[in-house]
Protein backbone atom coordinates (compact mmCIF):
# COMPACT_ATOMS: atom_id res chain seq x y z
CA UNK A 1 0.00 0.00 0.00
CA UNK A 2 1.50 3.10 -0.89
CA UNK A 3 2.57 5.75 1.97
CA UNK A 4 0.33 8.52 2.52
CA UNK A 5 1.80 11.83 0.91
CA UNK A 6 2.95 14.35 3.88
CA UNK A 7 1.46 17.57 2.90
CA UNK A 8 0.81 20.50 5.33
CA UNK A 9 -1.53 23.58 3.91
CA UNK A 10 0.48 26.57 3.88
CA UNK A 11 -2.34 29.02 4.17
CA UNK A 12 -3.73 27.24 7.46
CA UNK A 13 -0.74 27.99 9.19
CA UNK A 14 -0.57 31.42 7.91
CA UNK A 15 -3.94 32.00 9.51
CA UNK A 16 -2.79 30.78 13.16
CA UNK A 17 0.34 33.18 12.54
CA UNK A 18 -1.97 36.01 11.58
CA UNK A 19 -4.20 35.49 14.40
CA UNK A 20 -1.43 35.01 16.95
CA UNK A 21 0.10 38.64 15.76
CA UNK A 22 -3.20 39.83 16.35
CA UNK A 23 -4.49 38.91 19.72
CA UNK A 24 -0.92 39.68 21.41
CA UNK A 25 -0.63 43.07 19.96
CA UNK A 26 -4.48 43.31 21.48
CA UNK A 27 -3.39 41.48 24.61
CA UNK A 28 -0.19 44.18 24.98
CA UNK A 29 -2.38 47.08 24.25
CA UNK A 30 -5.17 46.06 26.69
CA UNK A 31 -2.59 44.69 29.00
CA UNK A 32 -4.60 41.53 29.33
CA UNK A 33 -2.76 37.93 30.48
CA UNK A 34 -5.59 36.19 29.65
CA UNK A 35 -5.43 36.99 26.13
CA UNK A 36 -1.82 35.91 26.05
CA UNK A 37 -3.13 32.62 27.53
CA UNK A 38 -5.79 32.01 25.44
CA UNK A 39 -3.47 32.16 22.56
CA UNK A 40 -1.12 29.84 24.20
CA UNK A 41 -4.18 27.50 24.58
CA UNK A 42 -4.80 27.78 20.98
CA UNK A 43 -0.69 27.24 20.05
CA UNK A 44 -0.82 24.16 22.03
CA UNK A 45 -4.20 22.59 21.24
CA UNK A 46 -2.67 23.35 17.67
CA UNK A 47 0.40 21.73 18.50
CA UNK A 48 -1.42 18.58 19.59
CA UNK A 49 -3.44 18.43 16.58
CA UNK A 50 -6.94 18.38 17.94
CA UNK A 51 -10.08 18.80 16.06
CA UNK A 52 -11.34 21.44 18.13
CA UNK A 53 -7.83 23.61 17.62
CA UNK A 54 -9.29 27.01 17.99
CA UNK A 55 -6.90 28.40 15.15
CA UNK A 56 -8.11 25.35 12.84
CA UNK A 57 -11.51 25.84 13.55
CA UNK A 58 -11.17 29.46 12.42
CA UNK A 59 -9.79 28.43 9.37
CA UNK A 60 -11.57 25.38 7.96
CA UNK A 61 -15.12 26.86 9.55
CA UNK A 62 -14.90 30.38 8.59
CA UNK A 63 -12.32 31.80 6.24
CA UNK A 64 -12.61 28.90 3.77
CA UNK A 65 -15.75 28.26 3.39
CA UNK A 66 -15.98 32.36 2.80
CA UNK A 67 -12.98 32.03 0.36
CA UNK A 68 -11.52 34.80 2.16
CA UNK A 69 -8.18 32.28 2.55
CA UNK A 70 -7.62 29.38 -0.58
CA UNK A 71 -5.74 26.47 0.08
CA UNK A 72 -2.51 26.20 -0.13
CA UNK A 73 -1.04 22.35 0.14
CA UNK A 74 2.28 21.15 0.05
CA UNK A 75 4.40 18.48 0.46
CA UNK A 76 6.54 18.99 4.18
CA UNK A 77 6.40 17.20 7.17
CA UNK A 78 3.89 18.95 9.62
CA UNK A 79 5.69 17.69 12.54
CA UNK A 80 8.50 20.93 12.51
CA UNK A 81 5.45 22.98 12.28
CA UNK A 82 3.51 21.84 15.20
CA UNK A 83 6.55 22.04 17.30
CA UNK A 84 6.88 25.72 16.51
CA UNK A 85 3.52 26.25 18.20
CA UNK A 86 4.35 24.47 20.80
CA UNK A 87 7.36 26.23 21.75
CA UNK A 88 4.93 29.68 20.81
CA UNK A 89 2.44 28.17 23.45
CA UNK A 90 5.24 27.53 26.12
CA UNK A 91 6.60 31.33 25.34
CA UNK A 92 3.26 32.26 25.80
CA UNK A 93 2.45 30.38 28.94
CA UNK A 94 5.79 31.34 30.62
CA UNK A 95 4.73 35.00 29.64
CA UNK A 96 1.40 34.41 31.37
CA UNK A 97 3.45 33.21 34.80
CA UNK A 98 5.31 36.38 34.52
CA UNK A 99 2.79 39.07 34.02
CA UNK A 100 0.28 37.73 36.54
CA UNK A 101 3.04 36.92 39.47
CA UNK A 102 3.89 41.04 39.15
CA UNK A 103 7.38 40.95 36.74
CA UNK A 104 5.29 42.13 33.64
CA UNK A 105 8.45 43.33 31.71
CA UNK A 106 9.73 39.91 31.54
CA UNK A 107 6.26 39.11 30.26
CA UNK A 108 5.77 41.38 27.41
CA UNK A 109 8.99 40.46 26.46
CA UNK A 110 8.02 37.34 25.40
CA UNK A 111 4.97 38.12 24.07
CA UNK A 112 6.89 40.19 21.69
CA UNK A 113 9.25 37.54 20.72
CA UNK A 114 6.68 35.51 20.06
CA UNK A 115 5.49 38.32 17.67
CA UNK A 116 8.70 39.05 16.34
CA UNK A 117 8.85 35.15 15.26
CA UNK A 118 5.11 35.08 13.76
CA UNK A 119 5.95 38.09 11.26
CA UNK A 120 9.10 36.05 10.55
CA UNK A 121 7.27 33.21 9.53
CA UNK A 122 4.46 35.48 8.41
CA UNK A 123 6.05 37.29 5.99
CA UNK A 124 9.69 35.73 5.39
CA UNK A 125 8.08 32.10 5.41
CA UNK A 126 11.05 31.58 8.15
CA UNK A 127 9.97 29.09 10.70
CA UNK A 128 12.49 29.40 13.98
CA UNK A 129 10.54 26.16 15.26
CA UNK A 130 10.91 24.17 12.40
CA UNK A 131 14.60 25.30 12.39
CA UNK A 132 14.86 24.29 15.90
CA UNK A 133 12.80 20.83 14.77
CA UNK A 134 15.53 19.82 12.22
CA UNK A 135 18.67 20.92 14.14
CA UNK A 136 17.57 18.86 16.78
CA UNK A 137 16.97 15.68 14.37
CA UNK A 138 20.64 16.33 13.29
CA UNK A 139 21.41 15.75 16.67
CA UNK A 140 19.89 12.69 17.15
CA UNK A 141 17.70 14.15 20.24
CA UNK A 142 14.63 11.60 20.84
CA UNK A 143 11.32 12.38 19.22
CA UNK A 144 12.90 14.71 16.32
CA UNK A 145 12.12 11.99 13.96
CA UNK A 146 11.49 13.38 11.02
CA UNK A 147 14.17 14.41 8.59
CA UNK A 148 13.74 17.02 5.49
CA UNK A 149 11.70 14.88 3.05
CA UNK A 150 14.43 14.86 0.43
CA UNK A 151 16.59 14.33 2.27
CA UNK A 152 15.31 10.84 2.48
CA UNK B 1 -8.28 54.20 29.20
CA UNK B 2 -4.75 56.58 29.00
CA UNK B 3 -2.92 53.42 29.77
CA UNK B 4 -4.73 51.38 26.66
CA UNK B 5 -3.42 54.63 24.29
CA UNK B 6 0.14 54.83 25.41
CA UNK B 7 0.57 50.45 25.05
CA UNK B 8 -1.07 51.06 21.73
CA UNK B 9 1.30 53.89 20.80
CA UNK B 10 4.09 52.20 21.96
CA UNK B 11 2.95 49.14 20.09
CA UNK B 12 2.54 51.00 17.18
CA UNK B 13 5.98 52.72 17.34
CA UNK B 14 7.53 48.98 17.82
CA UNK B 15 5.59 47.50 14.87
CA UNK B 16 6.74 50.93 13.09
CA UNK B 17 10.19 50.53 13.98
CA UNK B 18 10.27 46.58 13.48
CA UNK B 19 8.73 47.50 9.64
CA UNK B 20 11.43 50.42 9.18
CA UNK B 21 14.43 48.05 10.13
CA UNK B 22 12.80 45.36 7.70
CA UNK B 23 12.43 47.95 4.97
CA UNK B 24 16.13 49.25 5.55
CA UNK B 25 17.60 45.60 6.08
CA UNK B 26 15.78 44.78 2.96
CA UNK B 27 17.13 47.62 0.56
CA UNK B 28 20.90 47.91 2.40
CA UNK B 29 20.97 43.65 1.15
CA UNK B 30 19.61 44.87 -2.67
CA UNK B 31 22.70 47.22 -2.63
CA UNK B 32 24.99 44.74 -1.59
CA UNK B 33 23.43 42.14 -3.65
CA UNK B 34 24.26 44.85 -6.37
CA UNK B 35 27.50 45.63 -5.37
CA UNK B 36 28.12 41.49 -5.10
CA UNK B 37 26.62 41.23 -8.57
CA UNK B 38 28.58 43.59 -10.95
CA UNK B 39 32.12 41.29 -10.25
CA UNK B 40 30.30 37.58 -9.01
CA UNK B 41 31.79 34.11 -10.97
CA UNK B 42 28.11 33.08 -10.99
CA UNK B 43 27.29 35.93 -13.62
CA UNK B 44 30.13 34.94 -15.65
CA UNK B 45 28.01 33.87 -18.79
CA UNK B 46 25.13 35.63 -18.79
CA UNK B 47 25.40 37.82 -22.12
CA UNK B 48 25.54 41.76 -21.76
CA UNK B 49 22.27 43.43 -21.07
CA UNK B 50 20.12 40.48 -20.29
CA UNK B 51 17.97 40.67 -17.22
CA UNK B 52 18.98 37.87 -15.01
CA UNK B 53 17.69 35.69 -11.78
CA UNK B 54 19.94 34.51 -9.37
CA UNK B 55 17.91 31.12 -7.96
CA UNK B 56 19.23 29.72 -4.35
CA UNK B 57 17.87 26.69 -3.43
CA UNK B 58 18.89 23.41 -1.81
CA UNK B 59 18.78 19.57 -2.06
CA UNK B 60 16.25 19.54 0.85
CA UNK B 61 14.35 22.70 -0.21
CA UNK B 62 10.47 21.22 -0.65
CA UNK B 63 9.02 24.74 -1.55
CA UNK B 64 11.94 24.79 -4.74
CA UNK B 65 11.00 21.65 -5.82
CA UNK B 66 7.14 21.92 -5.71
CA UNK B 67 6.72 25.63 -6.44
CA UNK B 68 9.72 28.19 -6.95
CA UNK B 69 11.49 25.55 -9.72
CA UNK B 70 8.29 25.37 -12.28
CA UNK B 71 7.85 29.10 -11.19
CA UNK B 72 10.85 29.77 -13.24
CA UNK B 73 10.64 27.36 -15.94
CA UNK B 74 7.46 28.93 -16.82
CA UNK B 75 9.15 32.50 -16.54
CA UNK B 76 11.94 31.10 -18.90
CA UNK B 77 9.94 29.31 -21.09
CA UNK B 78 7.17 32.51 -21.86
CA UNK B 79 10.32 35.10 -21.63
CA UNK B 80 13.03 32.39 -23.55
CA UNK B 81 16.31 34.21 -24.09
CA UNK B 82 14.67 37.40 -22.61
CA UNK B 83 15.90 36.61 -19.39
CA UNK B 84 18.70 34.17 -17.69
CA UNK B 85 18.51 32.25 -14.63
CA UNK B 86 21.44 30.96 -12.80
CA UNK B 87 20.52 28.09 -10.27
CA UNK B 88 22.67 27.79 -6.96
CA UNK B 89 22.60 24.84 -4.62
CA UNK B 90 23.51 26.68 -1.47
CA UNK B 91 24.45 23.50 0.21
CA UNK B 92 27.08 23.13 -2.82
CA UNK B 93 28.33 26.48 -3.09
CA UNK B 94 28.10 28.06 0.35
CA UNK B 95 30.21 30.65 -0.12
CA UNK B 96 28.36 31.81 -3.08
CA UNK B 97 24.92 32.18 -0.41
CA UNK B 98 27.35 33.57 1.92
CA UNK B 99 28.61 36.30 -0.22
CA UNK B 100 24.59 37.36 -1.77
CA UNK B 101 23.69 37.23 2.29
CA UNK B 102 20.69 33.97 1.83
CA UNK B 103 19.09 32.76 4.19
CA UNK B 104 16.60 30.92 2.87
CA UNK B 105 15.66 28.66 0.37
CA UNK B 106 14.37 29.50 -2.10
CA UNK B 107 15.68 33.09 -2.40
CA UNK B 108 15.71 34.20 -5.86
CA UNK B 109 17.73 37.90 -6.87
CA UNK B 110 15.93 39.51 -9.97
CA UNK B 111 19.09 41.62 -11.61
CA UNK B 112 17.93 43.90 -14.70
CA UNK B 113 20.38 44.43 -17.52
CA UNK B 114 22.87 46.42 -15.38
CA UNK B 115 22.96 43.77 -12.87
CA UNK B 116 21.37 46.01 -10.49
CA UNK B 117 18.85 44.20 -8.19
CA UNK B 118 15.81 45.31 -8.00
CA UNK B 119 14.01 42.77 -6.26
CA UNK B 120 15.25 39.73 -3.82
CA UNK B 121 12.45 37.26 -2.85
CA UNK B 122 12.74 35.60 1.01
CA UNK B 123 10.46 32.63 0.19
CA UNK B 124 8.49 31.28 -2.74
CA UNK B 125 8.10 33.78 -5.48
CA UNK B 126 5.45 32.37 -8.23
CA UNK B 127 5.66 33.30 -11.64
CA UNK B 128 3.47 36.46 -12.12
CA UNK B 129 5.36 37.96 -9.14
CA UNK B 130 8.48 37.30 -11.01
CA UNK B 131 6.99 38.39 -14.48
CA UNK B 132 6.07 41.93 -12.75
CA UNK B 133 9.47 42.03 -11.05
CA UNK B 134 11.02 41.14 -14.72
CA UNK B 135 9.25 44.36 -16.03
CA UNK B 136 10.05 46.56 -13.51
CA UNK B 137 14.01 45.39 -14.10
CA UNK B 138 13.39 46.56 -18.12
CA UNK B 139 11.77 49.44 -17.03
CA UNK B 140 14.32 50.69 -14.96
CA UNK B 141 17.29 49.79 -16.98
CA UNK B 142 15.65 51.70 -20.23
CA UNK B 143 14.72 54.50 -17.72
CA UNK B 144 18.06 54.49 -16.87
CA UNK B 145 19.60 54.79 -20.39
CA UNK B 146 17.22 57.50 -21.13
CA UNK B 147 18.96 59.89 -18.24
CA UNK B 148 22.04 58.78 -18.91
CA UNK B 149 22.08 59.56 -23.06
CA UNK B 150 19.71 62.95 -22.37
Amino acid sequence: MAATPRQVDISGLKVGQATTILVLLAAFVLSSPLLVLLVGLAQLFGALNVSFAPYRLLYVNVLRPAGIVQPKVVPDNPEPHRFAMLVGAIFNFAATAFLVTGLPVIGWVLVWIVIVLANLNFWLNFCAGCWMYYQFNRLGVPGFTQTPLSAR
Amino acid sequence: MDEVILRGLVALTLLIAGFAIFRMWTLRHRRHASFVAQRDPLLERVPPGVPAIVYFTTPTCIACRSAQTPALRQLQSELGDGIHVITVDAVDQPDAASRWGVLTAPTTFVLDPNHQTVAINHGTADSALLKRQYHAAVEAASSFRLRSSS
